[in-house]
Parts: C-alpha cells; structure tokens; sequence
C-alpha cells in the first residue's frame, strides 16, 4: 500500500520535472535570442565589448567552457573577460594557483588544463577586439601582468578616478571588482555608459 | 502557472539533494575512517570552526573570516568581498552533495586557514559538523 502511494509520487514527481524543464528550455531559447538581437544592435556603437575573431561580441560567454570557468574561477571573484591579460600572463597565473594573490586556488590537474585552455583561446591578442588588441601591444616585450588592474589599458582607463570611489568605497573596496560598478561586467559589457559607482552613482569623465 | 510546477520541483529537488549528501558525506566519513580517523564529533568541528589561526599577513584567520559564524546566513571572501552562498544545507539544499566540490574547497580552505591541510579527523569533525547546520 505504501510503497504504491511512494510510486505514484515518484511518476508524478518525473512527469512535473519534464513538464518544467521543457517550460525552462523555451525561456533560455527566447533569452538567447534577445542576446543575440541585443549584440547586433550594438555592432556599430563604439561600445567596448570583449570582441573574439569569430567577429560575435562576447565570444568568452558562449563557450561551452564558460560555465566550467565561471564555476571554478567565479566562486571567488568576477569570471574576469581573458581578452584582458595576454595569453603568457594567463598560463603564469595558471601555474601558480597555490599562491594566488595570498589565497589558494589550486585546481585538480584535469580541470585546471581545461580552465588553461579556455583562457588561452580568449586571451587578449587571439582575436581582433579592439581591447584585446590594445592590452596585447601594451604587454609586450615585458613581464606578462598578473594583476589586470596593472595594464596600461586599465590604468588608462580609470586613472581619473578618485580613490575614494573606490578603494574608499566600502561597496566597491577594489578596483578588481568590476562588477560593483560596471553593471554589464557579467555579460562582457565595461562601456562607460553602464557605469554606477556605489553611492555615486554615474560616471562621465 | 509555473508556481506549482516550480514548488513541487524543489520538493523533489530537495529530497533529491538531501539523498545525495547523504551518500556523499556518508562515503567521505567511511574514507577518513579507512585512515585511521573517527568517530567524528560535531561540537570538535563546531570549534575547529571558530578556531583562528595565525597569518603571514597578521590578520588571524578562521572559517568565520569568510562564512561567518551564521552559517545560515551568506558570507563575504575576505579578500574580494564576492559574497558566499550560505553553506548550511538548511538554508541552501545543494551544499555538501558533490564529493568533488567538498574535496576541493576543503584542500584550498584548509590550507588558506590553518596552513596546512586538515587531517581526516579534522575533516571528519569538520563535515559533521556542517552537515547538522
């Protein structure tokens, strides 16, 4: 009798699952599209997209193993673009994941070569975006970066903002946490228009 | 429309992942126990949770200087202030129901707080104690 009413529950349980998954999979297929629809419409704006040579902005995100690297670099802080460090900045850093930056991030050998491999194909340099392009130049013929906040790309960029927006912003603390204040960091976009700085709100310099 | 689907859904998902940690803690626990370690204590984990350990950098550590002592509650890495889902299985059902994940932040975690690696004893206290939480 009980084990009945267990079976009954279990195939009800097994028909709602297909029922939801299915619902799930058509609002990802109709998100996908609005991000494509989303990326066309911003091809000629100058906006500053991690561009890969398969000439779709954002290239990094669609890789299948962007999921792999937003889980096991991501736990601990923003899955940084790899179009933002050189490629030899990226394979030192992979090498030393017991130290890095004080904290320890060592991987297993199978995902570590994966994640390796990933940044690797979207480094900065592989293809022809135009930050990647620009953060390749800047970092040759010297010690590859390990700190992306030490490019001159970066430093170009924010050299303008004052610290107290920042490293003497308690909601930001960092100029390594992007996304505190670039409010596309997640999907790729660092454009200055998206910028809101905590308790300051936009940036326009 | 999609709430009763959605609730059921995490009914069966919670059972499915209560299942599942289970098996996985109960696996682990009989593997440290192959080494020699056990019975494992929830209150001995309770406190190697509070316990800080002295730092290169001066600034004590502890499992508390990331998750907090409220382990229902998120936490904040210490270093990049990303904030950390809560590690109670109470409060989040997928905490501690994949063997790789635990190996892995417990190797890294471990070795950032204390220095070194945990022992199986450690470790043991350690899941025990998380697993009640």
């Amino acid at each position: 009798m009980k084990k009945t009413l267990i079976l009954s529950l279990l195939a009800s349980a097994v028909a709602l699952i297909t029922v939801a998954l299915v619902a799930d999979d058509d609002e990802d297929r109709y998100e996908a599209h609005e991000r494509e629809h989303y990326g066309e419409s911003d091809q000629d704006d100058d906006h500053e997209r991690y561009e890969h040579a398969s000439g779709s902005g954002s290239a990094y995100l669609s890789d299948p193993q962007y999921a792999l690297y937003k889980a096991e670099c991501g736990g601990c802080h923003m899955a940084y673009p790899p179009a933002m460090l050189p490629a030899a900045s990226w394979r030192a850093m992979m090498g030393n994941l017991e130290d890095h930056f004080g904290d320890n991030a060592e991987l297993d050998v199978a995902t570590a070569t994966q994640v390796a491999g990933y940044l690797d194909r979207y480094a900065a340099g592989r293809g022809r975006g135009e930050y990647g392009e620009r953060s390749w130049r800047a970092t040759q013929d010297r010690t590859p970066p390990l700190r992306i906040t030490q490019t001159d790309y970066f430093i170009g960029q924010h050299h303008e903002i004052p610290d107290k927006m920042v490293t003497g912003n308690p909601q930001v603390g960092s100029f390594s946490r992007c996304e505190t204040c670039h409010l596309g960091a997640d999907q790729g976009d660092f454009d200055e228009h998206g910028v809101r700085i905590p308790g300051y709100g936009r940036w326009d310099d | 429309m999609k709430t009763p689907i959605r609730s059921n859904l995490m009914l069966v998902g919670l059972l499915a992942a209560s299942l599942a940690r289970a098996d996985t803690l109960d696996g682990l626990l009989a593997e440290y126990k192959s080494e020699g370690a056990g019975p494992f204590d929830t209150r001995a984990g309770a406190a190697l949770w509070q316990r800080k350990f002295p730092s290169a950098d001066g600034a004590p550590r502890a499992c508390t200087s990331c998750h907090t002592s409220d382990l229902t509650k998120p936490g904040r890495h210490a270093g990049t202030g990303k904030a950390i889902e809560p590690l109670a299985p109470s409060a989040n059902a997928k905490r501690l129901t994949d063997r790789r994940q635990i190996e892995k932040w417990l190797k890294r975690n471990c070795k950032w707080t204390l220095g070194r690696e945990c022992t199986a004893q450690e470790k043991g206290d350690l899941l025990s104690f998380l697993r009640s939480q």
